[in-house]
């Protein structure tokens, strides 16, 4: 009888094979779908795919890179079912790490060596940067709305997540932060870049929207200092 | 997995080692058969950490493969000799593997013995010196043979044999390893066999050399030939031009005319 520790060896050499039959799949435009691929492996196979897009030349990375996201999207939508199934959180801390880890290699595959553009803001900014406030929930500005003040070393609130001291940012893959990414009004997500991407331009529109205040018949650009209610 | 018949545990090594060259160097391949066979020939004979600690080994070399692919664009056969290092570590836990020292659970026991004793050394000489600091003569008197002479004594005999089952094991090594005999006349044979591809390669670049001197040499000489030709045609030219100036000249004297001067 093969033990636990064999067992787990032995899958992590099938593990190889199966990312590179994924890669295959990406590669000829198919749906990366295969019945070896499980929520419990799905986030270390999907790295293995990173790292082999990531050696890949042809530069159509971006667009197989954004396949794999749309399945840990997927991944992380069936954990957090299990955690409001009453899953205990602590079991799934691990695979909630994971896809996180994933998320970031094959979105900085993605990327490449280039900034993402918001053609809309005139802006461009590393993926890590946007990773940051829009790789996690979709609608940071509903759940943290002072994090721009955070990022302008204004005074803010704490976010409502646990998170390394002196880091606000960094959603610590903790059984509290589960159960609060598994409730409203948290929308958790694993997005492509150019979702990501649309999320911030239309938060950061909103945003500029709101400190613009009719004073006198008068528009005013409120400092960002200043916290608009409604 | 699949059934595989017992198959000798050195070449299931050589097959995955193998397995990984080709994956490396040329592409993706199937590595899980070779694993499973693996597994087949050492299961019973090896622990099963050792066998999972081998195909981690295997799994880690090809993660690290793609992660130096990526990084650095080169080709995969560049990239592969960038793993000489981690075929080497793997090629040494494969060797330790396949050779297991006979008396590896008696080594075990008496690193454990020892380590035991050394404690026990520790713990009497602290209870000695409380005791001395707490003015309880005959708790030092009743500690201090256990702390000068029994205790020392079972540790000096528990080195003693930890050390002889060690100098064993590396005995064991050395045997398990090919005589040196035939490695050498590998190495000989190896030398052969390049020192004649250097003499052909050599000889070949002379011939190369040859070649290009006498190209060389041809268009020196071409080009000296056409330079040869391009003058004397302007000789010649500017010889008819010169012959035709002396006949007209001549022609006009003796038809009693003026010269025409130029």
């Amino acid at each position: 009888m093969t033990t636990d520790v064999l067992t787990a060896a032995r899958e992590r050499i099938a593990g190889i094979g199966l990312a590179d039959d994924l890669l295959d799949l990406l590669r000829h435009g198919e749906q990366p779908s295969d019945p070896r691929l499980t929520d419990e492996n799905a986030p270390d196979v999907w790295q293995a795919v990173a790292r082999r897009l990531a050696a890949d030349k042809s530069g159509a990375h971006r667009r197989q890179a954004d396949r794999a996201l749309s399945d840990l999207n997927w991944r992380l939508a069936t954990l957090l079912d299990d955690v409001r199934h009453g899953v205990p959180a602590a079991d799934l801390t691990h695979r909630y790490r994971r896809i996180r880890e994933a998320q970031r290699e094959l979105t900085m595959t993605a990327a490449g060596t280039t900034d993402v553009e918001f053609p809309d803001l005139n802006l461009m900014i590393p993926a890590t940067r946007l990773l940051m406030f829009a790789g996690v929930v979709s609608n940071i500005d509903e759940v943290w709305p002072t994090w721009r003040d955070c990022m302008r070393k204004h005074g803010y609130d704490a976010p409502p997540w646990e998170h390394p001291d002196g880091d606000p940012f960094t959603v610590l893959p903790t059984p509290k932060n589960l159960l609060w990414l598994a409730q409203d009004p948290a929308k958790p997500w694993v997005p492509t870049l150019a979702q990501a991407a649309r999320a911030v331009s239309k938060q950061t529109r909103a945003e500029e929207e709101r400190r613009w205040v009719d004073s006198a018949g008068h528009k005013v650009l409120l400092h960002p200092s200043v916290h608009q209610e409604g | 997995m699949t059934d595989h018949p017992a198959e000798d545990a050195q070449a299931a090594a050589d097959r995955l080692v193998e397995a990984l060259h080709s994956y490396v160097e040329d592409g993706p391949t199937d590595l899980q058969e070779p694993a499973d066979a693996l597994i087949a020939a050492l299961t019973g004979s090896v622990p099963d950490a050792t066998i999972a600690a081998l195909l981690t080994r295997a799994a880690a070399l090809v993660d690290q493969f793609w992660v130096q692919a990526g990084r650095m664009q080169f080709g995969h056969q560049a990239t592969a000799q960038l793993l000489g290092p981690a075929f080497k570590s793997l090629d040494a836990e494969l060797f330790v593997a396949l050779h297991p020292f006979d008396q590896e659970a008696e080594l075990a026991a008496a690193e454990e013995r020892v380590t035991s004793l050394e404690r026990q050394l520790t713990q009497v000489n602290r209870d000695v010196e409380d005791a001395l600091n707490a003015g309880d003569i005959d708790r030092v008197m009743a500690l201090r043979e256990s702390a000068r002479v029994t205790i020392p004594g079972q540790l000096g005999e528990a080195r003693s044999a930890l050390l002889a089952l060690t100098v064993e094991a590396a005995q064991f090594r050395l045997s398990s390893i090919a005589p040196r005999a035939e490695q050498l006349a590998a190495v000989d044979r190896a030398t052969k066999i390049r020192d004649a591809a250097a003499e052909r390669l050599r000889s070949a670049n002379d011939d190369l050399f040859q070649a290009q001197l006498a190209v060389e040499n041809s268009d020196r000489l071409r080009a000296e030939a056409q330079q040869q030709v391009h003058d004397l045609k302007a000789l010649l030219d500017e010889h008819a031009a010169g012959h035709a100036r002396d006949q007209q000249a001549r022609l006009r004297q003796f038809a009693g005319l003026t010269p025409i001067t130029a």
